[in-house]
């Protein structure tokens, strides 16, 4: 046997050794944080799965634990991360108390964690903003956009500019902003957001042919996402728009399709105002021409008929 | 060459010099005095205020801060969105109390009083506004719309408590007509207690005549009563060959349930068996699951501590918040 095939033949074992001995050396154990710690990131992680997956009170359990962990290490950041979601789920429960109490108790963490101020703010706003008080809400969405460095700066610039849309103030300047932010950031759910809310402003101005424009690309970004309420709502500004510029029968078209959009994604209450708009529409084209449908088309006649 | 001069003229261009100087040294000081009342010598600066309509505004118009007078309305005019700007002066001494949050409102003092603009005091966190910065505007409702609103409110009832005084009213309502009814009532009563008297007298006559009818009704019931005993007799000798029927049944019927218990038993004892064996070892069992798990977690942490898979795995997120949409 010469050399050269001895060499080949020893190759494959020395080299599986080699590797071994490289994976030893480089080997490190996991360390660095106190197992109470990883266990609470790990309920943090399974919270903001099962709220993704729609369970909020099995995320609530989730947080709570977490909270517990972090707590019994005097771990202040994680607290705060835990409280925020904590009050983020209990709005999106519909529990306004509780998510305000959450963030009562998050705010003294913050002196430590600064870090965390833009979060808390934006989530502050938004639960101002849900309990109608509009003022104090725009200051907290202030607060948080001034606070965000890098990252999700455009949803704190959108936030601040719904609620000056809410609030009848000037709110142009900040959808512009939020969407060049958004656009800089990658974020295609706040750029459909804030051309939405472009799209309004620019209906509200008489701008008809603008604002489709805008509510067509925020359609486009939001069926990308599949996002089913920010569709139906696109949609629903769609059918406004066709509405005010006469055109009844394709607005009734647009209303009857955000009302199935909503329905199969079991957003009744949002189904039932798509309805309502819907039957409006049809009672002010009846009226207008009480023989026929008043140009509304068919919808307006499979309404009537109780579709 | 004899120069005569009246005494009275004598020094007359120092005594209407001293004459003027005093007049015009009192003139000054009256104006120096107007300028002061008016604050024409204080050091003043402007903020900027924009609403929707100057309903209500007009220049001069007193600025007041709890209740003191601090500045007046400069000017009014409209601007390109069509809004209305209004520039306050304000004294700068006041300055400190004026800040970012400070909220102006057209107030009127008293119910019939003037209008004035009212500054609320700025706390102190918040920075004070500078010359031409713009302070905040807190719409009010004016006397009409209060007005207003109250007669919309209070119409309603109105109209409620017409409809309940219209339905007392009615002479064809319930309440009239109760009232008639129970009216007839009392008078009717009066005649059913004579007629109760009357009949009361009648009864006594009655009652001896009946109970001679009432013992003849009694031996016509007896001679009813015999009829239906022996109906009844009958229907029990029926009962009677039902029972032996099922007299003869029972047994076969009792031996099949004896039978079905027997083997529910059976598979009781059975399933007692079994749990007695199994449920021991659960705990066992249990142990050894965690166990497992527990080394399966060393061994993926121990993996994931390898050098070429560990840059693969993203270390853990303390900061995971669950996604808030800015319009959700």
């Amino acid at each position: 046997m010469s050399s050269a095939a001895a060499a080949r033949r020893l190759l494959p074992p020395l080299l599986f050794l080699l590797s071994l001995g490289v994976a030893g050396c480089a080997s490190r154990p996991v360390g660095g944080m106190p197992p109470a710690r990883l266990q609470a990131i790990a309920h943090n992680d399974r919270g903001v799965a099962r709220q993704a997956e729609g369970d909020a009170d099995l995320a609530l359990d989730e947080f709570r634990q977490a909270l517990r962990l972090h707590g019994s290490i005097e771990n202040t950041g994680g607290m705060a991360v835990s409280l925020v979601n904590i009050a983020r789920t209990q709005r999106l429960k519909g529990d306004l108390r509780a998510a305000r109490e959450a963030l009562v108790r998050a705010e003294p963490l913050l002196a430590e964690n600064p870090g965390l101020a833009p979060e808390l703010e934006f989530e502050k706003a938004k639960i101002l903003l849900a309990q109608g008080e509009l003022a104090a809400a725009r200051d907290c969405a202030a607060r948080a956009e001034a606070a965000e460095g890098e990252g999700r700066g455009a949803a704190r610039a959108n936030l601040l500019a719904l609620i000056l849309f809410r609030m009848g103030a000037p709110a142009r300047a900040q959808a512009e902003k939020a969407l060049q932010r958004s656009r800089a950031e990658g974020a295609a759910a706040e750029e459909a957001n804030a051309l939405r809310l472009l799209g309004e402003l620019e209906r509200g101005e008489g701008n008809l042919a603008g604002s489709t424009q805008r509510l067509l690309r925020a359609l486009q970004l939001d069926k990308e996402l599949g996002l089913g309420r920010k569709i139906a709502l696109d949609l629903r500004g769609l059918g406004a728009n066709l509405a005010q510029g006469g055109e009844p029968a394709a607005a009734a078209r647009l209303y009857r399709r955000a009302q199935e959009v909503s329905l199969n994604g079991g957003d009744a209450a949002s189904a039932a105002q798509d309805l309502r708009r819907l039957a409006e529409l049809c009672r002010q084209a009846g009226a207008a021409d009480p023989r026929g449908t008043g140009g509304a088309g068919e919808e307006c006649r499979q309404f009537r008929g109780g579709r | 060459m004899h120069n005569e001069e009246d005494p009275r003229f004598r020094q007359l261009k120092r005594k209407i010099a001293a004459f003027a100087a005093v007049a015009i040294a009192a003139i000054a000081a009256v104006l120096l005095l107007i300028g002061t009342e008016s604050d024409l010598f204080t050091k003043k600066y402007d903020l900027v205020l924009t609403v929707d309509k100057g309903t209500g505004f007009s220049r001069g118009m007193p600025v007041k801060l709890s209740g003191f007078r601090i500045g007046r309305v400069k000017s009014i005019s409209l601007n390109e969105a069509a809004t209305v700007d209004i520039v306050l002066q304000i004294d700068r001494k006041y300055r400190k109390w004026i800040r970012k949050d400070s909220k102006a409102k057209l107030v009127k003092e008293g119910l019939v009083g003037d209008s004035i603009v009212e500054v609320s005091v700025g706390t102190p966190r918040a920075e004070e506004l500078r010359d031409q910065e713009r302070l905040s505007y807190q719409k009010t409702k004016a006397l009409d719309e209060i007005a207003d609103e109250i007669s919309e409110k209070v119409k309603p009832v109105l109209s409620e408590v017409g409809a309940i005084i219209g339905y007392l009213n009615d002479p064809r309502g319930d309440i009239k007509q109760s009232l008639r009814n129970f009216n007839i009532l009392s008078k009717n009563l009066e005649l059913t207690r004579k007629r109760a008297d009357l009949l009361l007298a009648r009864t006594g006559e009655q009652v001896g005549s009946v109970s001679g009818q009432l013992s003849g009704a009694v031996g016509e019931t007896s001679a009813q009563l015999s009829g239906v005993l022996k109906e009844t007799s009958a229907t029990l000798r029926v009962a009677d060959s039902s029972l032996v029927q099922l007299k003869e049944r029972l047994p076969a019927l009792l031996d099949s349930a004896d039978r079905s218990l027997r083997n529910v038993e059976a598979i009781s004892r059975d399933l007692k068996q079994a749990e007695e064996q199994s449920l021991p070892k659960l705990p066992g069992l249990v142990q050894q699951s965690e166990e497992a798990l527990r080394s399966t977690n060393e061994v993926v942490r121990a993996v994931g501590g390898i050098w070429p898979i560990k840059g693969r795995i993203p270390a853990p997120g303390e900061n995971k918040f669950v996604p808030g949409d800015s319009h959700e």
